[in-house]
This record gives C-alpha cells, sequence and structure tokens, in this order.
C-alpha cells in the first residue's frame, strides 16, 4: 500500500498551470502561395486578464493576449513550428474558437477539422466560423466590453443572433447523409463611437491629429452572416437577413424582430418581437419527385407601433399577424432562393427529412441529390399569432 | 473449497452489472452503430433479449448445482478428463478477457488523458490493484464495487441528463431502414459482452440463499439492457450515427460536448469515474475466476499463492496482447463475439447444461418433475440447498 501510495499521486504527463500557453482562439488560413497552412494562436496573458482587466485592450501595451504565427503542412507541424517561438506549452483545452480564412475553406475544411476532432485537448464545443479574408484579421481584432477578441466572439454567438455551430454540430452535419453544413461568417467592423469627439476648429497641429488618430475606434470582431459549404468545401455566403431566414428554415434560434407597415398607413411601421416558433418540415412525394411541405410556426410579441390601430379589436391583431406571415414567408423565401437556385446546398436538411421518412427512395435519389435539390418543390406555411401588444393598447395619441 | 464467502444477491447482481456496463458503454455504442446506424437502440434490444437466453442457460446450470463453481461442475458432468479440458478452456477465457480489459484500460487512459505516459504504467498498477483485491477475496470486491457502482451510475446518469440538451431525436430516424440483418450484426458486439455474464457462475456457488440465482441473472441483464440502450440513445441522437461510428469512445466524447450555462463544462472527469470503477470491478472479477478456476484445477487448497504469478502473467499477456486500439476495436467486432458466443458464452455452457440434463447430474430432478416450481418457492429453494451436499 505504501509503494502505491507513493506511486499513484504522481502524474507523468503532469503540467502546471503556470507552464501552459492557453490557446483562447485558433485561426487557420492558406498561404498564396506554398498552400501551407498558416496557423494564427491567440494566447492568454494570465497577468494582463487579471490585473490589468481595467486597461485591457487599450495600447499594445497591456493587450491581454498573445498572438503568434506559424506555417506547415499539417496543423500539428504548424504547432511544432509555434512550439520554438512560444516559452510555454501550448494548452488546447480553452480554445473557445476556430476561425477559417475563405481561401482554406473554398479547398475544403475536413482535413484541419480532422486534428481538432481527433486531438484530446481541443474540446467539441468549440465554435466553428469562417471570415471572408484572414482569419488571422480576426484574432488580432480589438475587443471593447470583453478581455479578449475570443471572448467577445464567443459571447457573440451565445447570444444567438446568427448560427451557432460548434465543431461537433459541423462535423454531424457534414457526415449526416442529406444535409450539408453551414458555419457563421464573422467579419470585420469599426463598432461603436469613439468617446472623444473629433472637435471642430482650427487645431490642425500635429499633436491634435495624432490624438484624432489615437481615438479612432479600432476594428472588432462581428457576425456578419452565414458562409455554406457543400461537402466541406466553401461555395457561398448568406447575408444577415437571409441568415435570420436560414435560422427559421432550420428551426434554430428563433428569436428576432420583423417589422412591418402598419396596415393602413403604409409609411408607418410597427415591430413585432418574435418569441417563439417552431418549424416543421413534412416531405412527400408527388408524381415521382420530392415535395416538402415547410410549416412555420411563430408567435410574437407586439413591441413598437407608430400608427393609429384599434388594437383594442381581435380583428386588427388578425390582420396584423396575416401581415406578419406574409412578411416572414417573404423573407423565408428569399432565403430559400438563394440557398437552393444560386448555390444549390442543401444547408436545411431537405434531405435528410426526406431520407427519414422515406429510406428506400432516399437510396435511389441520394447520388444526385445535387442535382435533384435545385428542382424540388416547395411550399412554406407560415402560421403567425401576436399574443401580446405590451402595457398599451391603442396606441397614445395626442390630444387634438 | 474450503472457503466460506457469502455474498448476498444484490452484491452479486451489482458486480455483474457494473462489470458488463462500465466497459460496455464506453466502447460499445461506436461498433454496435457502425453496423446498425440509427437503428443500433434496436441492436441494444436484440442483444438484452440474447442476453436472456443466455442469463436462462446459465440459471438453469447453476441451479442444478448451486453449490459449486463453472470448474467444479463441469467434472460432475462431464468426468474428469474431459472436465478438466473445459476448465482448462475456460482458465484460458478467463485470463484473456482480463487481459484485454487490463490492456484497454490502460489504452483508454493513455488515449485520452495522460498522452505522454507509457500504457505499461497503468497496466502495472490496475493489476497490482486488483492482485490486492483478489488476495481478500469475493466479499472484499462486491464491498468495493458497491461504492464504485454507485460512482458508475451517478455518472452515467448525470451524463446523460447534461447531454440531454444536445440531443436531437430526429437522429434515431429512419427505424430499419435496411431490414433486421445490420441490427443483429450490430447486437453481436454488445451480447458478447452482456454474456460475459457467465462470470457468474464462478460467483454464484457464494450466494447466501441460492434460491435468489435466476434472480441475479434476471436483474443484471435488464439492468445492462438499460443502460446500454440510455446511453446508445443517447449519443446517437447527440451525434449522428455517421459521426458516432468515426468516434474511439463515444461515451468520453458525449461528456466532451456538455456545456451548460457556459459555465458546466468540461467533465470528461465523470467518464474517467465510469471506466476506472467499472473496469477496476471488471478487472477483480476475471482475475478473481481466473485464480480460483487454477486453484480448483490444480486442486490447491488456498488458492492465494496464486494470485502473484496470475498477475505477472496478465501485465505481459495485456503488454503483448495487441499492438494498436484499432487492433482491439478490430478484434472486438466480428472475431470476438464470435469466438465467445460460440464457446465460452454459449456454446459450452449450453453443451454442459443439455449433458447434465441427459445424464441427469444435479441437483434440479426436482424442478423436471414439477417445473411449476421454478419460480422459487421456499420448500425446493431449501431442498436445493441441501442436494449439493449428498453429491460431494
Amino acid at each position: 500500500m505504501i509503494v502505491l501510495l507513493l506511486l499513484t499521486p504522481g502524474c507523468w504527463s503532469r503540467k502546471e498551470i503556470n507552464d501552459l500557453a492557453v490557446i483562447l482562439a485558433v485561426g487557420l488560413d492558406q498561404e498564396p502561395q506554398s498552400n501551407q497552412l498558416r496557423l494564427t494562436l491567440q494566447i492568454a496573458k494570465p497577468k494582463s486578464l487579471t490585473a490589468g482587466t481595467k486597461q485591457a485592450g487599450f495600447g499594445p501595451g497591456q493587450k491581454p493576449t498573445w498572438i503568434i504565427s506559424g506555417t506547415g503542412d499539417t496543423i500539428f507541424e504548424a504547432t511544432r513550428n509555434l512550439a520554438t517561438e512560444s516559452s510555454r506549452d501550448l494548452y488546447w483545452g480553452h480554445t473557445i474558437l476556430l476561425v477559417m480564412g475563405d481561401r482554406l475553406a473554398r479547398d475544403g475544411v475536413n482535413q484541419v477539422l480532422d486534428f481538432f476532432a481527433r486531438a484530446q485537448q481541443p474540446r467539441e464545443i468549440m465554435w466553428i466560423m469562417v471570415t471572408r479574408g484572414k482569419a488571422e484579421d480576426i484574432l488580432r481584432s480589438h475587443a471593447e466590453l470583453e478581455s479578449t477578441p475570443a471572448q467577445r466572439i464567443g459571447f457573440l454567438i451565445r447570444s444567438k443572433t446568427g448560427l451557432t455551430v460548434n465543431l461537433k454540430d459541423f462535423v454531424t452535419m457534414m457526415t449526416k447523409t442529406g444535409i450539408n453544413p453551414a458555419a457563421p461568417e464573422v467579419g470585420l467592423a469599426t463598432v461603436g463611437l469613439s468617446e472623444l469627439k473629433k472637435l471642430p476648429g482650427p487645431d490642425n497641429d500635429e499633436k491634435g491629429d495624432q490624438g484624432n488618430r489615437k481615438n479612432e475606434m479600432p476594428p472588432q470582431a462581428k457576425l456578419t452572416g452565414t458562409a455554406l459549404f457543400r461537402e466541406a468545401k466553401l461555395v457561398g455566403w448568406l447575408d444577415r437577413k437571409e441568415t435570420r431566414g436560414l435560422l427559421w428554415l432550420k428551426g434554430e434560434a428563433t428569436k428576432g424582430i420583423i417589422t412591418i407597415p402598419c396596415p393602413n398607413h403604409p409609411k408607418e411601421k410597427l415591430s413585432v418581437d418574435i418569441m417563439r416558433g417552431s418549424t416543421e418540415i413534412t416531405p412527400s412525394i408527388a408524381r415521382g419527385k420530392p415535395v416538402f411541405t415547410i410549416k412555420i410556426k411563430m408567435e410574437g410579441d407586439l413591441k413598437e407601433v407608430h400608427c393609429p390601430l384599434p388594437l383594442g379589436e381581435p380583428a386588427t391583431i388578425h390582420h396584423l399577424e396575416k401581415e406578419f406571415a406574409r412578411d416572414m414567408e417573404e423573407r423565408v423565401r428569399g432565403t430559400f432562393y438563394k440557398i437552393q437556385k444560386q448555390y444549390a446546398v442543401d444547408v436545411i436538411g431537405l434531405g435528410n427529412h426526406f431520407y427519414r421518412r422515406y429510406p428506400q427512395e432516399w437510396k435511389i435519389l441520394a447520388p444526385r441529390w445535387e442535382k435533384v435539390f435545385p428542382e424540388v418543390g416547395v411550399e412554406f406555411q407560415v402560421q403567425t399569432s401576436i399574443i401580446h401588444s405590451g402595457f398599451l393598447t391603442e396606441p397614445l395619441e395626442p390630444w387634438k | 473449497m474450503a472457503e466460506k464467502t457469502r455474498i448476498s444477491w444484490v452484491q452479486a447482481t451489482l458486480l455483474l452489472i457494473n462489470m458488463v456496463t462500465a466497459t460496455l458503454i464506453l466502447v460499445v455504442p461506436a461498433i454496435t452503430t457502425e453496423a446498425a446506424r440509427q437503428d443500433a437502440w434496436l441492436s441494444a434490444l436484440v442483444a438484452t433479449f440474447g442476453g436472456l437466453l443466455l442469463a436462462f442457460i446459465f440459471t438453469k446450470l447453476q441451479q442444478r448445482f448451486p453449490r459449486e463453481n463453472l470448474l467444479q461442475f463441469s467434472i460432475t458432468i462431464l468426468g474428469p478428463v474431459l472436465g478438466k479440458v473445459v476448465g482448462f478452456l475456460y482458465l484460458w477465457y478467463f485470463l484473456h478477457l482480463a487481459a484485454i480489459i487490463i490492456r484497454s484500460f490502460g489504452d483508454f487512459l493513455v488515449i485520452s488523458f495522460m498522452p505522454e505516459t507509457p500504457v505499461w504504467v497503468f497496466i502495472i498498477i490496475i493489476t497490482i490493484l486488483a492482485a490486492y483485491a483478489v488476495h481478500n477475496g469475493l466479499e472484499v470486491i462486491a464491498r468495493v464495487n458497491i461504492l464504485f457502482f454507485a460512482l458508475v451510475i451517478l455518472s452515467i446518469v448525470i451524463i446523460f441528463f447534461l447531454t440531454a440538451k444536445d440531443m436531437d431525436f430526429t437522429n434515431l430516424t429512419p427505424i430499419l431502414a435496411e431490414g433486421w440483418k445490420p441490427v443483429v450484426r450490430g447486437s453481436l458486439f454488445p451480447l458478447a459482452w452482456i454474456g460475459e455474464i457467465v462470470i457468474g457462475l464462478m460467483i454464484l456457488s457464494h450466494l447466501a440463499n441460492p434460491g435468489e440465482i435466476k434472480r441475479v441473472y434476471l436483474v443484471t441483464t435488464i439492468g445492462v439492457g438499460i443502460l446500454l440502450l440510455q446511453v446508445i440513445i443517447g449519443v446517437v441522437a447527440t451525434f449522428g450515427p455517421e459521426y458516432t461510428s468515426h468516434l474511439i469512445f463515444p461515451g468520453l466524447t458525449g461528456t466532451r460536448i456538455i456545456s451548460i450555462g457556459n459555465f458546466i463544462e468540461r467533465l470528461e472527469a465523470l467518464a474517467m469515474v465510469m471506466w476506472v470503477g467499472g473496469a477496476f470491478t471488471k478487472i477483480c472479477l476475471v482475475y478473481y475466476a481466473g485464480v480460483y478456476g487454477m486453484a480448483e484445477w490444480f486442486r490447491l487448497k488456498d488458492p492465494r499463492p496464486l494470485v502473484g504469478p496470475a498477475g505477472i502473467i496478465l501485465v505481459f499477456f495485456a503488454l503483448i496482447i495487441y499492438e494498436h486500439f484499432i487492433d482491439f476495436l478490430k478484434f472486438a467486432t466480428v472475431p470476438f463475439p464470435m469466438y465467445t458466443l460460440t464457446t465460452f458464452e454459449g456454446g459450452l455452457p449450453l453443451l454442459l447444461l443439455v449433458i447434465a440434463i441427459l445424464r441427469k447430474k444435479g441437483g434440479a430432478g426436482n424442478v423436471q418433475k414439477n417445473p411449476g416450481s421454478n419460480d422459487d418457492s421456499s420448500a425446493s429453494t431449501n431442498s436445493r440447498l441441501l442436494e449439493p451436499q449428498g453429491n460431494k
């Protein structure tokens, strides 16, 4: 027993926390000339994360993260090259984010995802996203509210305004029959306003100019849409509005706002906040061809009304519901047109729905699904209901 | 045997359930899903029914010889020479199984948690621990196991509920798209693992009340079946059949994706608890069966001197048994079920039972006369309790 006690508590591959370089985010690009992989790692600097939270993100000196970048034929080779640059062992266990450049994504991502799914440290719950341009730039972006860009993007994703895809979801979509993967697109934008406004006046000396440049907000990462894949290759993009349509089609995150014109005053608008919803896809076969019925049910609350409407009347509400449904259907159709006709990628998984209902027929259809999908007939049924209208019944009107 | 070991039916059942389940649920979902795709959960049901058949054979066999273990009653049934041959085959089976489990115990820890540690470290440590447990006898193993069993079950349940939000039950459809063939093929492997309850034949002679043999086997098989079903459904619903079949340890990967509210994360330790707890019980039990079987075979009064040598054999056997974990998975998909099911878990016990019935050996004569008394009325239990003494 004593021998065992001496032997067992020791850990062979132990690593103390202060020997580790914790990777927060990974960027993958393809080098333009050599076609090698460029691996960019965002590593947390523990000291500036804890002690320097107040100054986090201000000035290059106190940046809470450290970014290193290296190339290799495989990811693992690139990490080995990076290991010579980092004074500590790279630790993948807390990686939040994997960003891929579009050049790499167009070439196919399954090779690079293999490393993350196979290796023991990286978790399957890291978020996957694609950027137009270089992933490196996203990692180098600025984060205003959070201390690191990786955390910023992590929070953006979790707010469910766009598609949320982690490694496990992506691999599942890639391997599952009858569905193509999609991942959120991340881009850079100058968000927020600088606190110090450029003062008008004849203040044109050098010092003032420099001051102004310093106060310009650095670009920050932002979710800009959806990247569509066929098999594992990037083929197209959806913008933010279309992404919302895709979310409804997939029945995923169903929150969001719809603004429609008032029924009686087309110039004025009213906004509905979608509270919950569901999507049901029913495949059927008509004249030997697959046909789909996509039924979307939405419930929303009235949030803002700009025009005088007799909201006390149930008839008005019904009318609004119809308006609301028509608007949603339009947007969903727009998205669907784009993925069906323009890109011909089945990111909703209609093929999978068909397979589950008609497994035998799917066997014939599966090899040429790519050709069949752009031609399938789809019927949309959007049902909406407005549940609450806030604290007011009819909108406030001034006294005449 | 001189040993006066007695265990309760709960202890025996938990031993057998833990032995089969904990190791079953880490590897089996992948292998079964590869064959049966989204119908893997049907495979689990089929395997459970197959397991019930095996359990029926084992029950009948044990009921005939409530106070004898496998090696003893094979001699009673087949006579000294053939009985010894059968006994020897079983010794091989126990050692082989023990070596497989010890090795995969080490491999799991190396692959998923400690990649830089050589596998022999784990092999030697677990063998020493198991040797200590076996040296102390069955009662000790049974008591330790209750502790481990609680941990294992708790882990399984926690993992299932925490991954529930990632599950998409449409992944389980379409049902039977390819017919029953892949389902049956997929059920072979879990069936082979459920069939390991044949080891019960080595411990149930120590049951305090032999009337409860049937209950032990019934509860064990159904318990294992439920746990297996639950894990397969969980994993396939989470990952979809295709991804599941690519994973080496779907059960582990299932715990890795747990992320609740951004702070309940990284619970792989639960999978480790499950694996270490279950594998330890299994190693102890198979090791125990091997050592006590050997003692019986060599007609030793005290099996304890054999613990050390057997342990050394097991360590070396575990080290050379296969080179890569993929070899094991390959071996485990078809050859292993075929090999164990036809002989040790199915064929031999059936043969023993048939011969025992034909030669009217064992104390089940009264059972045959009135089959209704199978459902242990206390009278027949008592008579069965008394019989073996007459046999010896």
